[in-house]
Parts: structure tokens; C-alpha cells; sequence
């Protein structure tokens, strides 16, 4: 499906008199997806350009293993937003709302990949405003860590920081 | 999904932690071996909001933060300091000694380790005294000040970093106070003033003028501060403010670099020479706007309509200006005669938008005036009458 809307868009840049779109970039997610993006996008992602750079430019087709067609798309539109300069409180607060907490940590780790300044910034914000608050097992779970501290040192360590254990929030039911 | 987050670096996880307020951001210590001590080197110190209702939590609050000083590596920086403490004067006899004293240590302490960016609010009505250390800090990138009084007391200021300051509910003693301040920001690119009180309107000499200048300025907003002398940031591209008058040597200037300008007006009674006078003093505005804001106790212009057609048409009129918007349209002859003005004169005009309040048929006779810009699109919001 998105072979088919990115060819339709770029019959639609061909049709205009401006043909500039000299060479798209062909992202491949790990699904084996092909997204095709003008060059300006894969600039914002720096280890993209740096793989384009690397190779003189004559390798147009970037493997991206680590990310799936399911997230590659977001990471495409916040990567158009941001070179519009259209990313606005707005715009990130629709964007969010979009996603569940799986989500946001996919595209955490894949603008980690893709080493995507802004948002990385924006989603650490995100997942910052997801765990503030709650309790040591809510972000636990939200991160799917194992606690490997015995109880006698988990007690020891709440104790040396009951300072900061003070207004936390009681868990939200709703843990996706 | 398995824990990959825990398998990125210690940077990465610490860039997370970053955002949350430190409380938070030590609180994940307890998570797993892994994240026990990854707090430590998160460059943060974000206190947020604290309400300390009496003096036993005010004692837990600052254990806290000294805690937090005692427990990392002193060699790493501490590269934000964030605090907003709130506590109402009625309260101050409960503390045995005056809770800015203790702030004031931690300024200290950040300052020392090389801090960038510093949000300071003390919510106490009495202005307590800005901490001197921080006139003097080069490593300061972002500076953001509430509900403090400066001058007086300091010699000099050396803030060679600073990009943006940031004003707010600020008592100064003297004008002057600000204005060697601002000589102390060489690369300043960004002012934001709102509510800036002033004790002596005593300014600076002609020739310690000349030592003002802000050739970095990117923008001003500048509200609440009626003697800012808008000359020192003449070279801005963009401002907003509610001003009705020049203060300082010289009167006008020329904005030469203003693409954007926005005037934010308390009542929607304008000083009309003003507007106008200011209209051609920047050449190469674009984007031209009026905002009616509510402020208590805000500004009340004089209440005539002192429209007087310009004997020549501002150049930015001519060649620049693209967007209008008048967003605090009440129907007096002079709002409409200055849309109308516009529409007659800006040839390259592409928007004007106007929110109206209550004033039937504006959008009809607008439509039907005279176009400098065939192209130019009027869009008129109703908003009903307050």
C-alpha cells in the first residue's frame, strides 16, 4: 500500500512543470516495505544521509531492518512536518495522541536508529510525561523491566530514597 | 515487547531522563540493576513547582536537593536548573531563616558547575534580590526570571553566552540597572518582558548608549515594561508589544531588519500617530498585526480617534507586507480607515484577517474598497461582543 501511494504521489510531482525531484530515497523497512521519500526527508535522518554520503550518493535504496512499515510512516511525516517548519504544540499534541505506549517506545528506538534530533527530543518529552508520577512498578511494567533486586535490597534502596517517593500517582488501569 | 529500552546506552537513557523532573528522574533508581545509577549523570536539576505549606516540608525540600548535590559526581555539570517556589508572605514567619538564602547557595552551586539554562520563580510577593552569582555566569544560555528585583548592588554583568532572556513580574531599581544588564549580552537573540516594574526611570547618558547594542537580536516581546526603550532592539526581525509610545534618546529609529510586528493592545483604543509612525519606520515588514489582550490594570490610550492620513505610503506598504491581521476589530472609524488604508496601499498583500467583534457588514464595505493587491483574500472571523 504504500508502493501504491507514493508512486501515485510522485506521478503527481511529475506532472507538475517542475520536475526537480531528481532522486527519491527508497527506505525498505524490515517488513521488506518500500516507502519512497524525496531527498530532503532523508536528510533530517542523519544515519541515512551518512549511509547516502558515504556511497557518493549512488546508492539510492537503504535498508532499515530494526524498523517496521507500521512505524516508518510516522517517522516520515514528522521528518515532512519538521522540514516545513509546521512541527507546532498542535501538531506534536495530535501526533501523540495517535499512539500507544508500544508505539511511542517503537519510535523512540527507531529516531534513536535513525539518530532524528527532534524527535528524539520530542518523543524522550513524551515518554518523560508517560512516567512522571507513577509508581516504581507502573514504569516497570511500561518498559517491560525485570526486577532483578532481591526484596531485602529493593526495601534497603526505598528506604535511602523515601526523599523522592513522596505525590506519586495511583496506577492508571488502562496499561497499554 | 521485550525490555529493549534498558539494552539502549547510558546516554540515551539518561536524555530520557532528562525530561523528567529530578524527583522522577531519581525515583527510577529502584527500577533494576540496570537503571540503578543512571540518575547520577542525568545533567538536571528540575525542581518544578514546590508549595511548601510549613516549615517541616520546607526542611524535606531542601534535604532533597542537597542530597541530590551530595550523591553525584561534583566534576559532571549540572546543565539546568529549573525551580518555581511558591510560598505566600503570611507563611514567612514559620521559616526560621529567609527561604532565598538557600536558593541562593544553590544558584551559587549550578553556576559553579557550568549551568546553561536557569528558570528561577520565587513566589513570595516580597521581590526577593536575583542571585548576583548568576550576572556573571558564561556558561548561561537561557535565562528565565519571575517574581525578583534586580540592580542596586551589582558592578558589572558578563553573560557572554546568553541567547534568551526571559522577564517576568521583574521589580528593577533603576532603568539604567536593565540597560547595563543588556550591555552585558553581547550575543542576546532573544527578549521576552512581561510586567517589568521600574523604581527610578533614571536612563543612561548618550555616550553609554552607544556601548548598547544588540546586533544578534532575533526577537522582542515585550509587554508590561512601559519605559523598555525599543531603540536597543532596533535590529530585531520580529516584535510584539504594547507600546504607545518611544522612550529614550532620539525618539524613532528605524526597525530595518522588523519583518514581523504585533501590537498587543489592553483596550481598542490606539495611539493611531503611533501606529503609523511606526508603520514607516519599518521598511521591510511583512506581517503586520493588532491583538487585543486583557491585562489588569493595563494601559487605557486616550480615547480620541486621531487617525491621520500619512502624507507619504510606508515603503513596507509598497513592497512588503503580505499579512494583515486585526484580530481585535470593534468597528471604530479608526480600525476601519486603517484596514481600508491597507487594502488601498499594499500591493503585494495576500491575507488580511479580521476578528470582529459584534460590527455588522464590515466584510461587505471592506470587499467593496479599493485593492492595492488584486489577489489579496479578507477573511473576517465574528466573535460575539464582550
Amino acid at each position: 500500500m504504500a508502493e501504491e501511494v507514493s508512486s501515485q504521489m510522485n506521478s503527481l510531482s511529475i506532472s507538475e512543470t517542475n520536475p526537480s525531484s531528481s532522486a527519491t530515497i527508497s527506505l525498505v523497512s524490515g517488513d521488506d516495505i518500500v516507502f519512497k521519500v524525496e531527498p530532503t526527508i532523508a536528510k533530517e535522518m542523519e544515519t541515512v544521509q551518512s549511509f547516502i554520503d558515504e556511497t557518493d550518493g549512488k546508492i539510492t535504496t537503504i535498508p532499515l531492518p530494526n524498523i517496521s512499515s507500521h512505524d516508518l510512516p510516522y517517522v516520515i511525516e514528522y521528518c515532512e512536518k519538521s522540514i516545513a517548519g509546521k512541527i507546532t504544540k498542535e501538531f506534536e499534541a495530535e501526533f501523540v495522541k495517535k499512539l500507544n505506549n508500544e508505539e511511542v517506545k517503537e519510535l523512540f528506538l527507531a529516531a534513536n536508529y535513525l539518530n532524528i534530533k527532534k524527535l528524539l527530543d520530542f518523543l524522550s518529552q513524551v515518554i518523560a510525561d508517560r512516567i512522571a508520577n507513577k509508581s516504581v512498578e507502573y514504569v516497570r511494567r511500561y518498559f517491560g523491566i525485570e526486577n532483578d533486586f532481591t526484596p531485602e535490597e529493593e526495601a534497603k534502596l526505598r528506604e535511602e530514597l523515601a526523599w523522592t517517593f513522596t505525590g506519586v500517582d495511583p496506577d492508571d488501569e488502562d496499561e497499554n | 515487547m521485550a525490555d529493549r529500552i534498558s539494552s539502549l546506552p547510558d546516554s540515551i537513557l539518561c536524555h530520557i531522563l532528562s525530561f523528567l523532573q529530578t524527583k522522577h528522574a531519581v525515583a527510577t533508581s529502584i527500577l533494576s540493576k540496570r537503571w540503578n545509577n543512571l540518575w547520577l549523570s542525568v545533567p538536571s536539576l528540575d525542581l518544578g513547582h514546590i508549595r511548601v505549606p510549613d516549615h517541616n516540608s520546607f526542611l524535606r525540600f531542601i534535604n532533597f536537593v542537597y542530597l541530590f548535590f551530595l550523591y553525584r559526581d561534583t566534576a559532571l555539570p549540572i546543565k539546568t536548573f529549573h525551580l518555581n517556589f511558591d510560598y505566600s508572605r503570611h507563611q514567612t514567619p514559620l521559616f526560621s531563616h529567609c527561604p532565598m538564602d538557600t536558593i541562593t547557595n544553590w544558584i551559587n552551586f549550578v553556576v559553579q558547575h557550568r549551568v546553561e539554562y536557569i528558570h528561577l520563580s520565587v513566589e513570595t510577593g516580597t521581590f526577593p534580590k536575583t542571585p548576583l552569582s548568576i550576572l556573571t555566569c558564561n556558561t548561561l544560555v537561557v535565562l528565565k526570571l519571575c517574581f525578583l528585583s534586580l540592580g542596586g548592588r551589582f558592578s558589572s554583568v558578563l553573560l557572554p553566552s546568553l541567547k534568551t532572556l526571559h522577564f517576568e513580574h521583574i521589580w528593577l531599581h533603576k532603568l539604567r540597572d536593565f540597560m547595563l544588564f543588556l550591555t552585558g549580552c553581547p550575543i542576546l537573540e532573544d527578549i521576552f518582558t512581561f510586567d517589568v516594574r521600574v523604581n527610578s526611570v533614571e536612563s543612561l547618558t548618550y555616550d553609554e548608549w552607544k556601548s548598547v547594542v544588540l546586533s544578534n537580536i532575533i526577537g522582542a516581546d515585550i509587554l508590561r515594561f512601559g519605559y523598555f526603550p525599543l531603540r536597543i532592539v532596533h535590529n530585531v526581525q520580529s516584535l510584539s508589544s504594547d507600546f504607545h509610545q518611544v522612550h529614550g534618546v532620539d525618539g524613532f529609529i528605524s526597525f530595518h531588519n522588523l519583518t514581523q510586528l504585533q501590537f498587543v493592545c489592553a483596550s481598542p483604543r490606539y495611539n493611531w500617530k503611533f501606529v503609523l509612525q511606526l508603520l514607516k519606520h519599518c521598511p521591510k515588514l511583512q506581517k503586520f498585526g493588532i491583538n487585543e489582550v486583557k491585562l489588569d490594570g493595563g494601559l487605557w490610550w486616550p480615547n480620541k480617534e486621531n487617525w491621520v492620513i500619512p502624507d507619504v505610503v510606508p515603503q513596507c506598504l509598497s513592497l512588503h507586507l503580505t499579512t494583515c491581521n486585526l484580530l481585535s476589530f470593534s468597528g471604530l472609524e479608526g480600525e476601519l480607515k486603517l484596514a481600508k488604508y491597507i487594502l488601498k496601499n499594499a500591493k503585494v498583500l495576500e491575507t488580511m484577517t479580521i476578528r470582529n467583534a459584534d460590527q455588522p457588514r464590515i466584510e461587505r464595505v471592506l470587499s467593496s474598497c479599493t485593492r492595492a493587491s488584486e489577489t489579496s483574500k479578507i477573511t473576517v472571523y465574528d466573535v460575539p461582543c464582550k
